[in-house]
């Protein structure tokens, strides 16, 4: 760093502004191009064979469990539910369409002194 | 597009599910299962059916006049009819006597009030209740006996007793009375038919129905004086015609429910002190006759309590059940237009932007490209597919087949088209993820394109489908796929499909920065990217979902470059269709439940999972879920509820779906001619695809294991290639 230097440098600093009439290189812009492979590599089939990395190889699949565990608990708890359901729609038929149909209590028997009029029912 | 797993996994040892007895008594239990579930849905019909069929709460029906049947002492005698003795009797009340009777009751809005005020002028009245009314406002039945009122049945559903055969009556009368007991732990001997009136009103249809209340020990409660409240006719007329003549006692017909009774409040306020001026004493139906009925409510048998309350849980779960169903269909219904809305503006405005004659991706790309084809028995269609990659119009084309260990002759296929420009590698079986990772991994440019052995692309698709790489931010290219076999209903409902979900949404999606999904069939990365994103991964179905979302939470964009086209061959047969639906649905919950760390992450990769996951979980998995409601709920209404009103609900569905589709159609240059099988498509293809979603969802959720085949092909698509 050249204290006090008022002249810019001519190759451009990254990040200061050229000023005047230096030639200025292109900073390049995005991501670095890669050519084409100069000379004569083998081609990649004939070339030694090399391992290339599986990736992922040991991660079980998502949702996968190979246990078996949680769809035998998940299958006895739906049986279960679909056995509560079931029961619950007997009671609810059941009740409602079986025993009769429901009265009202029967009336206390009249006492036997009583006048006419006075009890009926 | 290609669903292929190269080998089938081993079967899991543990399992007792390979076992054939096990299968069958599973498939017994299964379907017993679905029994269980549909006789509650049933049954929750029967109950909304039944309770909710409307009535008029007019007075009188009169049909027939002649009463040649009714005794005499009935027709001229009191409202108050006992028929339980050998002898017909009825009573009438004494003189400055009324009883005020409420009939269609409780309702939760007007019952309160006039509580109220037959509380402010303490006065007793009868009340004649509707049992599902009952069993839906228990607190309302509860308060009525609780302030000193009495309670008379008025059936369960307010039917025309004459009109019902014998059953459905004793029913009616029977569950009015258990919806009593259940809340107020009463039972009832007063009874009122619906529509009756006085008792010179009762003919010869309505009187065995009374005979049979009778018997079953019931007093029937006619009228004296009709309010008529129910025609509304002013709060006026209503104190004129509901004050008894002279002196004489009467038993009042009012109404607290089946409407507005708003004047029956004001008009009952007015009428009891008037009455009360001229000496009349106000008393409920029994407290009138002294002892002669006993009491109207003693207490209710413990069996008829809890059939009772058997009855009203059935009817609130019923209720829940069917309340839940309407709130989920309208959170589909809106979350349908929101999406229709968005949808359109987006897709519009997206299209414009990228035609308009100053849009460009930036310079040329004219970088030499990899197309990497992965194949596993792919031998009628790989050479129609690597001949139209191959002859690309894009500088330094390379084309990599890579031969999944298939068994037929694939990589003699491609080897006998001698072109300078393809290699074939066989690799051991893998699978295609693994098959791709060889691939970008073998490549010997920086710009991988993937595509599948059934597609064919024109002739400039691959050129096209690079170009958005002069933007240096992008990670990842999709195209826009089509269907090639376009033969028959599948071919078609699947073409519009594609169309709609390709080219709509991708466009939506694309504007919002959030691409699920970079097809397999075609597609365009830069090896970096893919690196970055850590390959191809072998976890999930959906392997080219789970790329993407890897791609763009590793900071790239993915954008959707709709002129490079292929042509892909779709399933041509119903199972073919369902196992690649199942692959895509399946795979896409995989991918989404993979990547939900991104919901929480930092940098890049919460940036996409906040904007993109909770997008495409919503309408990508749970809208499609939805979906099904809207055309249960279609049926239910067109046979139970307003059929008009569901009809034109339904045809507003459809209209908003043609006009999405036409859209569709017109932003990707389609004929719009296939449309015509759009409604057909609501019928079936529609339905497959729920069972589709739901069998996924499923087994996402109990961890099955899933075995792959290879879709059969038949080389239909591929007579486009030119």
């Amino acid at each position: 760093m050249r204290a006090g230097a008022m002249s810019l440098s001519v190759d451009g600093m990254p990040g200061e502004r050229n000023v005047g009439r230096a030639r200025v290189r292109r900073l390049p812009r995005g991501r670095a191009r890669v050519g084409r492979p100069v000379g004569k590599a083998p081609l990649p089939e004939r070339a030694a064979t090399s391992i290339l990395p599986a990736a992922g190889a040991e991660t079980p699949p998502v949702f996968v469990d190979p246990s078996g565990v949680r769809r035998r608990r998940l299958r006895l708890a739906v049986y279960a539910l679909g056995l509560v359901l079931a029961a619950v729609l007997a009671a609810v038929w059941l009740s409602q369409l079986g025993g009769g149909p429901a009265a009202p209590p029967k009336p206390t028997p009249c006492p036997a002194a009583s006048s006419a009029g006075g009890c009926v029912r | 597009m290609t669903v292929y797993r190269s080998a089938p996994p081993p079967a899991d040892p543990e399992s007792s599910g390979a076992l054939p007895v096990v299968r069958r008594r599973r498939r017994t239990f299964r379907a017993l299962l679905v029994l269980v579930v549909l006789a509650v849905l049933a049954t929750v019909v029967v109950v909304e059916v039944y309770t909710d069929a409307g009535f008029t709460p007019d007075g009188t029906t009169q049909q027939e006049a002649s009463h040649g049947r009714v005794p005499a002492a009935v027709h001229d005698g009191g409202p108050v009819i006992d028929l339980s003795g050998p002898r017909p009797r009825s009573y009438r009340l004494p003189d400055r006597t009324v009883a005020l009777t409420f009939d269609d009751g409780p309702d939760p809005k007007w019952t309160p009030p006039i509580l109220d005020v037959l509380a402010r002028h303490r006065v007793p009245a009868t009340f004649f209740v509707v049992g599902s009314q009952v069993a839906r406002n228990p607190e309302l039945a509860r308060r009525i006996v609780r302030e000193g009122h009495e309670l008379g049945a008025h059936t369960f559903t307010h039917p025309d007793l004459a009109d019902l055969p014998r059953w459905r009556r004793d029913l009616e009368n029977s569950q009015v009375q258990l919806a009593i007991a259940a809340t107020t732990g009463r039972s009832t001997i007063l009874t009122r038919p619906p529509y009756s009136s006085f008792p010179d009103a009762l003919t010869d249809r309505d009187y065995p129905t009374v005979q049979e209340l009778g018997r079953q020990g019931y007093v029937t409660v006619l009228d004296d004086v009709d309010s008529e409240d129910w025609r509304r006719p002013g709060a006026d007329a209503i104190v004129r015609s509901a004050t008894p003549r002279g002196d004489a006692g009467a038993i009042v017909l009012l109404h607290d429910a089946g409407g507005d009774r708003a004047q029956t409040v004001t008009a009952l306020d007015r009428l009891i002190p008037q009455l009360q001026e001229r000496g009349y004493r106000f008393t409920t139906v029994t407290g009138a006759l002294g002892d002669r009925l006993g009491p109207a409510n003693p207490p209710a048998a413990a069996t008829q309590v809890w059939r009772g309350r058997t009855l009203v849980w059935t009817i609130r779960a019923s209720d829940a059940v069917l309340w839940l169903f309407w709130a989920l269909l309208i959170a589909a219904g809106a979350l349908i237009v929101v999406r229709t809305l968005i949808l359109f503006l987006f897709a519009w405005r997206h299209a414009r932007r990228r035609r308009a004659p100053a849009w460009t991706w930036g310079s040329p790309v004219t970088e030499p490209v990899t197309i990497v084809v992965p194949a596993y028995n792919e031998e009628k269609t790989i050479g129609a597919a690597v001949r139209s990659l191959a002859l690309s119009a894009h500088p330094g084309v390379e084309v990599l087949v890579v031969d999944d260990a298939s068994t037929d002759r694939t990589a003699e296929a491609v080897e006998g088209l001698g072109l300078g420009n393809v290699r074939v590698v066989r690799v051991p079986p893998g699978g295609k993820a693994t098959a791709l990772n060889t691939g970008t991994a073998l490549a010997r440019n920086d710009i991988v394109v993937m595509v599948d052995a059934d597609t064919v692309v024109d002739t400039d698709s691959v050129h096209r489908l690079v170009q958005p790489f002069a933007d240096p931010a992008v990670g990842a290219v999709a195209g826009n796929v089509k269907v090639g076999n376009r033969r028959g209903l599948l071919g078609i409902w699947q073409h519009i499909e594609y169309v709609i979900g390709f080219n709509l949404d991708r466009r939506l999606y694309d504007t919002l920065g959030c691409i699920p999904t970079i097809p397999g069939a075609l597609g365009a990365f830069r090896r970096e990217a893919v690196r970055n994103a850590g390959g191809l991964a072998v976890d999930t179905l959906a392997e080219d979902t789970d790329l993407t979302i890897a791609i763009q939470r590793a900071g790239w964009r993915v954008v959707f470059e709709e002129d490079a086209r292929a042509y892909t061959e779709a399933p041509a047969t119903l199972p073919q269709l369902w196992r690649q639906r199942y692959r895509w649905s399946y795979g896409t919950m995989q991918a989404l439940w993979k990547h939900r760390r991104a919901l929480v992450e930092r940098g890049p990769s919460g940036r996409f999972g906040r904007r993109g996951l909770p997008f495409i979980t919503l309408f990508g998995v749970l809208l499609p879920l939805l979906a099904p409601l809207i055309d249960l709920m279609a049926v239910y209404g067109f046979f139970f509820l307003d059929r008009r009103l569901t009809l034109v609900g339904w045809l507003a569905i459809m209209i908003v779906q043609v006009l999405t589709a036409v859209l569709a159609f017109r932003l990707d240059r389609e004929r719009l001619w296939p449309l015509w099988t759009l409604p057909l498509q609501q019928i079936v293809y529609r339905q497959l695809m729920y069972a589709v979603l739901l069998h996924s969802a499923l087994t996402a959720v109990t961890g099955r294991r899933l075995r792959w085949q290879k879709m059969r092909r038949t080389g239909v698509a591929l007579s486009r290639a030119g």
